[in-house]
């Protein structure tokens, strides 16, 4: 029975001989900038490895795509009426066996390169991806961020040349590093997490008021400020945990040490439901 | 050892049905597939199709695409689109539409202008100081494999039946050598309660099916009223799930069993003990052989249907029983009572004019009196 058994077994283990028959594809793509004077850019990415930047000079786009045809679909269109860049990866056929061995590292990736110097309408969502998103020397009006399970580490390099229109990011239950958000220069920013993890560091190059809404929920979300920046906290709590140390309360709003007497302030509203936050101070 | 012998039959008859019917799948589809083929039209008219339906590829005319190399000189204005098959195409002059090439690179040279997009199958886009107003994009092959709503193809449903089929009875073997290790004597209390109470264990088991999912909500939506409960719904959660599955495993190897003793019932497996993991493993071989014949008739249409339902059903119907079972003797850790079936006591003449009387409300029967004899009256 035993000897059976083992051919049972290797009948199992190669019975499939077409399970990992990939079918790797490779996609390069762009597009001289021309006249256009604005991108919105739609990016649907729900495996592999992502990563944004700027594009060489001429060029409005360029993306670099390796998929496998076998089981993922990628697809990008360009409206030049409404300069509209719409890119992403499908994989929603993607058996159980090619995502484990995704994980190991031979994977679907895409790297995404867009025009500096224009305004940019980012509306990225992020599956369960890795992904490295440098938004330095871009000119962001918009950003929208909803991720699934995605390690995600979003950077700010430089300074935006005109403040943001509106900033959402959702780390979803994955983890979100979001880097020098202070150079967004962001009307209003939202930061969201669901038991994930968030890491928000509020540096950068800029001054004068910086509003900051965060929903969190069953998460931990940790808040990198620089010394010289002032918080007026007003979270709604239920069973949270805030790092108040060096906070003081009034009238329902907890104020850093120093608050008046510093000239940046981050006014952070929302609320934290089953989780905590902490403060670290960074000089 | 005649049992054991039995189960050696019954895998080996396994083992050759499922490689049986799996080698005819691999001999016959690809088969199927080639006949396609040929069926297909000529390979410049195929790959205007595969262009057509790729994601990243466009719609070309049959007109607009030739063999080999061509080039647009400069002096040439070319309305349209352009595109070679297996041959560079070298833009010098202006190219109205777009410029394609199949399997070859697309060279756009100084004075060379692409208004449309420049696109390369299996090649390159390079742009050798000239111009494209469109989209420069270069893929390395068609891809309009089988990706999402593409259905499989027969061949890879046979081979993904039998792969299921085969790991899950090598799963089952596993849990029946943990339950006979383990949980011996809660296997057999099920297995008889199934004996005797079969219809009984049948209907507790659809009612406990039916009623699992409003359980699993209710309790979730009792935890979720407590704000402490809220933190105990993702372990409820999977200790609900678990709970549910092993009872839907542990019925299922008892009646894996049942039909094991039924197989080996010759063999000598009244002896006590009889040897339960080869009686485990024989009524698993009998769902294991069912399954491989409805996975290796997946290409067969009707029949395969019909086989792929006779499966489903005889495995449903010994879950259901199964799970029903589990229930009624709590995970055999007790002996399910069957309601006791009361036989109405045997009315003779002298008391037949007795009537069972209500607490109230009918009056008894008066007893019969003998007719007045003669010299009574």
């Amino acid at each position: 029975m035993k000897s059976l058994l083992l051919v049972l077994v290797s009948l199992f283990v190669f019975g499939d001989p077409g399970a990992d028959a990939r079918s790797w594809r490779s996609l390069t793509a762009s597009r001289p900038r021309d006249a256009a004077d604005s991108l919105h850019v739609v990016l649907r990415y729900d495996a592999g490895t992502v990563t944004l930047g700027a594009a060489a000079a001429p060029l409005l786009y360029e993306a670099n795509a390796r998929f496998d045809a076998s089981e993922q679909r990628i697809s990008r269109s360009y409206n030049p009426v409404s300069s509209t860049l719409r890119i992403g990866l499908d994989s929603s056929a993607m058996r159980t066996s090619h995502r484990s061995s995704n994980a190991s590292g031979n994977e679907a990736r895409l790297d995404l390169g867009l025009a500096a110097g224009i305004p940019l309408d980012l509306d990225l969502d992020l599956g369960a991806t890795r992904a490295r998103l440098d938004l330095s020397a871009l000119w962001v009006s918009a950003l929208r961020v909803a991720s699934g399970a995605t390690e995600a580490d979003l950077t700010f390099g430089s300074a935006n040349p005109k403040p943001m229109r509106d900033l959402f990011v959702d780390a979803g239950v994955g983890s979100m590093t979001i880097h020098q958000l202070g150079n967004a220069h962001a009307q209003r920013a939202t930061v969201a997490s669901t038991v994930g993890s968030v890491d928000l560091d509020l540096g950068g190059d800029w001054t004068g008021e910086m509003p900051l809404t965060m929903r969190i929920a069953l998460a931990t979300a940790t808040l990198r400020v620089p010394r010289d920046v002032g918080i007026a906290m007003r979270l709604s709590k239920r069973i949270a945990n805030i790092d108040s140390d060096g906070f003081t309360e009034r009238d329902g709003v907890m104020y850093s040490t120093g608050y008046e007497q510093t000239k940046r302030h981050v006014t952070i509203d929302g609320s934290a439901t089953l989780a905590s936050i902490n403060v670290d101070w960074k000089n | 050892m005649r049992a054991a012998a039995s189960v050696r039959r019954a895998l080996r008859l396994a083992l050759v049905l499922g490689l049986g019917l799996g080698t005819t799948a691999a001999h016959e589809l690809p088969a199927q597939t080639k006949a396609d083929s040929a069926a297909s039209r000529d390979p410049i008219t195929a790959a205007l199709d595969s262009l057509h339906r790729d994601a990243n590829g466009m719609s070309l005319d049959r007109a607009s695409i030739s063999a080999g190399a061509r080039t647009i000189e400069n002096a040439q204005r070319l309305t349209g689109d352009v595109a070679t098959w297996h041959g560079p195409l070298e833009v010098r002059g202006t190219v109205d539409g777009n410029a394609v090439a199949i399997g070859s690179d697309v060279v756009v040279l100084p004075g060379g202008h692409v208004l449309g997009d420049a696109l390369s199958v299996g090649g390159q886009v390079r742009m050798a100081g000239g111009t494209v107003d469109g989209e420069t994009r270069t893929i390395s092959a068609f891809s309009v494999g089988p990706i999402a709503g593409a259905r499989l193809t027969p061949a890879q449903a046979t081979r993904r039946a039998l792969s299921l089929a085969v790991a899950c009875f090598l799963i089952l073997v596993a849990m029946a050598l943990a339950v006979a290790i383990g949980a011996r004597a809660h296997l057999e209390t099920i297995a008889s309660t199934i004996r005797t109470d079969f219809w009984r264990s049948f209907l507790v088991g659809l009612l406990g099916e039916l009623a699992a999912l409003p359980l699993f909500l209710l309790s979730m939506v009792a935890l979720a009223i407590t704000v402490v409960g809220i933190l105990l719904i993702p372990f409820a959660a999977v200790a609900y799930a678990l709970a549910v599955l092993g009872a839907l495993d542990l019925g299922f190897l008892a009646m894996s069993l049942l039909a094991g003793d039924a197989v080996l019932r010759g063999d000598g497996s009244a002896r006590d003990p009889r040897p339960i993991v080869a009686h485990l493993v024989a009524g698993l071989t009998i769902f294991l052989v069912l399954w491989l014949l409805a996975g290796g008739a997946a290409y067969m249409g009707l029949a395969g249907s019909v086989l792929r339902l006779l499966a489903f059903l005889s495995t449903w119907i010994a879950a259901t029983v199964g799970l029903g079972a589990t229930i009624l003797t709590r995970a055999g850790t007790r002996t399910a009572i069957s309601p006791p079936r009361v036989t109405p006591p045997t009315i003779t003449e002298e008391y037949a004019w007795q009537t069972p009387t209500p607490a109230s409300g009918v009056a008894a029967a008066r007893r019969p009196t003998p007719a007045p004899r003669p010299s009574e009256r």
